[in-house]
This record gives structure tokens, C-alpha cells and sequence, in this order.
């Protein structure tokens, strides 16, 4: 029996399968979006910002207001990396936030951001951006007294009771910022973009868990103020740790 | 014959006629009106040159609405033009006026009616960097705000068919009209557009405090001292500052403005809607009354600081007659209620600011720093007078 055609074809079919392995999982000639959706939730069920919930600490907790800075949102496959913002405001108080954002076709395995902003970022000039771009001052973001921007806003209500009812008596205001405080997060993802198509990717961000790890838990009653004060940092340094935390794929 | 008989009857008839049409008389009888042979002079888009402070940020201009010297003169006529009234007796300078940053000096304005508003007239100025107007910021663009006090039953009262017939009636606002937006036809949008065009010129960056940001001025020591103030949390140094609910916050000696007033931009606003403890139980809505929100109850659009010692009263209800009368205000903390800003750390009748007769002299000397008298004397923002 002859086997040379089929030792062709079998040479053929490896060298097809060589040109689909990993290292070239993006098709850098063919465009697809993904539709980056940041989603609030709320111990993974639906966030209403109306509702008060029971935190870790045991306190009633009412959230009035969630806004931060994503930096450097990246796309990772095995051999290349693709940068889908290099920084961008979310305000996600009243439900999800979604932006939709071009990428090469391909296979993603990673979503690589930053909470906040990198250094180069956080010390620009705001005086020379225009106002309504995210890092200009209508963001509401800017530090003056830090010449720095803040990283993320989480504002609200609680009570040291959970067996009260009615209105919620205290203030919680968490404002992280400085370059200390900025925190990078790798999540797994399995996420394919085909060449001319747009697809979902779900970021979700679970607000219990600003407030605890499982491991680590801040109560209000400890600090419910928090502006970037020296005197506060070992706890802000456990604020933004737990912000981190907080975001996850699916 | 009855022919001749008729003639006699018809002949005086045609005399008279032919008399009728002499030539001294004033005009022939026609049933149609002359041609008019009046020429709008030409369109002319010749951009405005607007020339921003170099510590200012570049300003966006809507690219619908770019300036134009024609739309900017046109604009101009426009904002002092007492015909957008019912009246005939009120401008947008009777409430905005040029030597006052563009307010009126009243708590609250009154309209033609006489009927007293509710809120105080806010300073015009900088505009162009806002992106919510009015207190509430019922308005998201300069446009939007300008189309609403002319219709207001408590401000010029007019409907915009009437003002528009006003405006049409008049060549030499179709001339200017016809130079800024190459039409004749006087619209709503179009004076809405004008004015917005004037309005994003009235940039201010000019003050003590800008020159000494620019390296061609100083200010003086009290004034930077103030800067220094204002930059800094409120409380005496260590002062152990209680929060409710909460560990205490430790005080920093300062006179904590900037967390609204942000100095960000050097624009000496956040753009952002804040409860600054004025009530312990407010009944003007502010924010919430836009979005329907509750914990937006009473929050109000931070104004910005510029000029603050031209535009007395103070605070959107006027409540303040001078700017000792809010350094009280914040000093004694004011009052808590359901949506009182965080920043609002002294609402506690116990706990004070702590701002001393010194500070707040230093202070008052920084908000000098703030006024542009080139600003408010400019000669391209006063009344040209009639088109």
C-alpha cells in the first residue's frame, strides 16, 4: 500500500493545526467588539440601590453611590496583549455601565486592569484635559489637595443595628486614591471574538465584598470616612485590598 | 340715441379717473407691494478666536454650535435685548448683570409680573465647562438653560412665537441673524444657539489668584495663607473630630472648601450636587426634584468661587447677605439631615470648624483673590446697545 498520500495529508493536516495553536489565537486582520458590561451585584444577585442590606459587620448598609476609574483594560491571549482603554470612568450606582470597544478576532484568556489610576496617569494635569473627558474636572474625581485623582467613590448610609428599621442614621464616605492604593487585578477568561461580530463581557463587581474578603471585614463603625487621612492609611491600604477583590468574571 | 346719453354719464367718470392717476399723486394703485430691495448682509462664518488663560482647560464647544464673531455679536444683542420679555422691560442682563459676575445682588429675582422666584440668579461665567445648569441641573447644555427663562410664567413671561415675531419684525436682527446662520427666519434654537455662543465667551481667568498660578503676579501673604486654609481638612490641628456612628476623624487646622469647590482646573467647582447642611428639614428639592431620587433631596449644583465677593447674596435661596454670614455658616457646621453631605463633618451643634477671626480673614483675602475685575469690565460683555 502506498502511503505517501497519506503521509502528505497527515503533513498537511499538522501544519493547519500548527496555524490554529494558542500562540496565534488573534487574527490580527479580522475586527470583532466585545461589549464590556461593569455590573453591580450584590453577594452575585442583582444590585438595587434602594435596598438595604445586611453587611458582614452586621450593619445595615444602604449604597448611594459607586464610581471609580478602570486603567489599562486588556484583553491577554497567549501571544499578544490588546489594550481596550488605557483609562476610563464608571459610575455604576444606578445599575450596569457598558461600553462597547473594538478588538481583534481571537481567543482571550485574561482580563488585566487596574482599580484606579497608574502613576503616570494620576499625576496629570488636569488643567490641560478638557473637562468632560473622564479625568477632567467634571469627573467630580480630582484630589486638589493631593494633585492626584481619586480612585473610586463609595458612598452611603448604615446603621450599627441590624434589627432597626426605618432610616439609616450614618454616613459612609470611602474615597481611595494616591498612588499606594492602586490595585491591578488578572481575572481568567474564556472568551472568544469572531472576526465581525460584537460579544458580551460581563465584569461584574460584588459591593458586599468592599466590605469583606470572608477572611477580612471592615465595619463602618471602624472607619466610615476615609479621604486618604496618613493617620487612616493601614486601613485604606484594607479598603482598596477588598475593592480589589470585589471584581470578578464569570 | 342712448349711446351719447351713456357717453355723457361715462366721460366725467374717465376724467376722473385719469385725474386720479396724476402724477403728483402719491403712489398708483397696486395690488401688490413693492419688491423688497432689502439686502441681509452675507453669511459670515468667520470663526471667533476664543482665547482661553493658559491655567484654564481647553474648553469643548459643541460642534453644532461652533463661535462665530457674527453668532458671538449676534448673541451679544440678544442677551441685553429687553423685547425677549413680555414686557418689553427684561433682558438676561437684568438678572445677569456684568458688574455684579452676572447676578442680580438680590436673594431670589423677580420677573415681569413681580412675581418672586424661588432661587437666587447664578453667575454666568466660565460656562463653557459646565455640563449641568440651573441649581438643580434640570439643563445639560448651555442651550437647553437659555430656552427656559424666556417662557417662564415668574421670569420674562413670553412664548417663544411671540418673542420670535418681535425678533422678525426687526432687519437688523435678520440682518444679524442672516450674517450668523445664513437665514433671515428668526428661531427659538437659533437665539438659543447665539446667546450659548456670547455666554461661552465670558471666560474669567484673570484674577490674583490666576497671575500668581501664572507666574505674572502674587498674591498677598493673608491671601496665600487662605489658599493654604482652604486647601485643608476643617478642625484645629488634632482636633478629634467625632463621626456619627463611627471612630472619629482628626482635624487638620484647615477650613475644608476645596472638597467642592475643587481647584481642580483652577475652575473652583466640582460640577457635582451637594447637601451643604443649610436645613434641618429642607423643602426646595434641588437635585431630587430632577432626578426623583431622595437621597438627591436639597443637593444643589456646587457654584463656582470666582468673583464670590461680586455676587452677594448667597447660597441658590439668597439666605446669606454676605460672605461673613456663610464663613458662619460652615464654621457652626449647620444642620443634618437625610442627604447632608459627608463633608459636612460639624453639624453637631458640639463641634465647630474652628475657624479663628485670623483664618478667616486669610480666607476672605483668598476669595479677593478671586475677583477679575478685567472680567466684569470687560467692554465686549457690556450692552452694545440697539441693534
Amino acid at each position: 500500500m502506498n502511503i505517501r498520500p497519506f503521509l502528505l495529508a497527515g503533513l498537511a493536516a499538522v501544519a493547519l493545526l500548527s496555524a490554529c495553536h494558542k500562540g496565534s489565537a488573534v487574527d490580527p486582520e479580522g475586527q470583532g467588539a466585545v461589549r464590556l458590561s461593569v455590573i453591580p451585584v450584590w453577594n452575585g444577585a442583582p444590585f438595587d440601590r434602594m435596598q438595604v442590606y445586611l453587611n458582614a459587620a452586621d450593619q445595615r448598609e444602604q449604597i448611594q453611590l459607586v464610581k471609580f476609574y478602570l486603567a489599562r483594560m486588556t484583553l491577554v491571549a497567549p501571544d499578544v496583549e490588546h489594550e481596550l482603554f488605557d483609562a476610563d470612568l464608571f459610575n455604576i450606582t444606578n445599575g450596569p455601565e457598558t461600553r462597547i470597544l473594538p478588538v481583534p478576532a481571537g481567543d482571550y484568556q485574561q482580563l488585566r486592569f487596574g482599580l484606579g489610576l497608574p502613576p503616570d496617569l494620576n499625576h496629570t494635569d488636569i488643567a490641560t484635559v478638557p473637562v468632560n473627558d473622564p479625568l477632567g474636572n467634571n469627573s467630580g474625581m480630582y484630589w486638589t489637595w493631593a494633585t492626584m485623582y481619586r480612585f473610586l467613590l463609595f458612598e452611603g448610609r448604615f446603621d450599627n443595628d441590624p434589627q432597626a428599621t426605618g432610616l439609616l442614621p450614618f454616613q459612609f464616605s470611602w474615597h481611595t486614591g494616591l498612588d499606594t492604593l492602586y490595585r491591578e487585578r488578572d481575572l481568567p477568561l474564556a472568551l472568544e471574538v469572531p472576526a465581525g461580530d460584537t460579544v458580551d463581557l460581563p465584569l461584574y463587581v460584588d459591593l458586599a465584598r468592599f466590605t469583606t474578603d470572608g477572611a477580612d471585614t471592615l465595619s463602618f463603625a471602624d472607619i466610615a470616612q476615609f479621604h486618604g487621612e496618613v493617620q487612616s492609611l493601614p486601613l485604606g491600604i484594607r479598603i482598596a485590598d477588598l475593592e480589589q477583590g470585589a471584581f470578578c468574571t464569570p | 340715441m342712448k349711446t351719447p346719453k351713456r357717453l355723457l354719464v361715462l366721460l366725467p367718470a374717465l376724467v376722473l379717473g385719469v385725474m386720479a392717476c396724476r402724477k403728483d399723486d402719491p403712489e398708483p394703485p397696486t395690488t401688490t407691494t413693492p419688491p423688497d430691495t432689502h439686502q441681509p448682509p452675507p453669511y459670515d462664518p468667520t470663526p471667533y478666536a476664543l482665547v482661553l488663560p493658559a491655567n484654564l482647560p481647553p474648553m469643548a464647544i459643541p460642534p453644532d454650535n461652533p463661535l462665530t464673531v457674527a453668532g458671538v455679536r449676534l448673541g451679544r444683542y440678544l442677551f441685553y435685548e429687553e423685547r425677549l420679555s413680555g414686557n418689553d422691560l427684561m433682558s438676561c442682563a437684568t438678572c445677569h448683570a456684568p458688574a455684579l459676575a452676572f447676578t442680580d445682588g438680590h436673594a431670589v429675582s423677580t420677573g415681569i409680573d413681580g412675581i418672586a422666584g424661588t432661587r437666587s440668579a447664578m453667575p454666568l461665567m466660565n460656562l463653557g465647562y459646565a455640563h449641568f445648569f440651573f441649581w438643580d441641573g434640570r439643563a445639560i447644555t448651555l442651550e437647553q438653560q437659555i430656552l427656559q427663562p424666556v417662557p417662564n410664567p415668574v421670569e420674562m413671561h413670553q412664548s417663544w412665537p411671540a418673542t420670535m415675531a418681535k425678533l422678525q419684525a426687526d432687519t437688523a436682527y435678520t440682518d444679524l441673524f442672516h450674517a450668523a446662520f445664513n437665514t433671515t427666519t428668526v428661531d427659538s434654537l437659533l437665539v438659543a444657539k447665539a446667546i450659548a455662543q456670547f455666554l461661552r465667551t465670558l471666560v474669567t481667568g484673570n484674577s490674583d489668584f490666576d497671575k500668581a498660578v501664572r507666574f505674572e503676579g502674587v498674591m498677598t501673604p493673608e491671601a496665600q495663607q487662605g489658599y493654604q486654609l482652604f486647601q485643608l481638612e476643617g478642625g484645629a490641628v488634632g482636633q478629634i473630630i467625632p463621626v456619627a456612628g463611627s471612630t472619629p476623624v482628626v482635624g487638620q487646622g484647615g477650613a475644608d472648601c476645596f472638597h467642592c469647590h475643587s481647584v481642580g482646573g483652577n475652575l473652583f467647582t466640582d460640577e457635582q450636587f451637594h447637601n451643604n447642611a443649610l436645613d434641618a428639614s429642607p423643602t426646595d428639592p434641588g437635585r431630587g426634584g430632577v432626578t426623583g431620587d431622595p437621597y438627591d433631596f436639597a443637593k444643589f449644583k456646587t457654584p463656582t468661587l470666582r468673583n464670590i465677593m461680586l455676587t452677594a447674596p448667597y447660597m441658590h435661596d439668597g439666605r446669606f447677605a454676605t460672605i461673613d454670614a456663610v464663613l458662619d455658616h460652615y464654621n457652626d457646621g449647620g444642620h443634618a439631615s437625610l442627604t447632608v453631605d459627608p463633608f459636612m463633618k460639624f453639624t453637631d451643634p458640639e463641634e465647630q470648624l474652628g475657624l479663628t477671626p485670623e483664618k478667616r480673614q486669610q480666607i476672605k483675602a483668598f476669595l479677593n483673590a478671586l475677583t477679575d475685575m478685567e472680567f466684569v469690565t470687560n467692554p465686549a460683555f457690556q450692552d452694545p446697545g440697539p441693534p
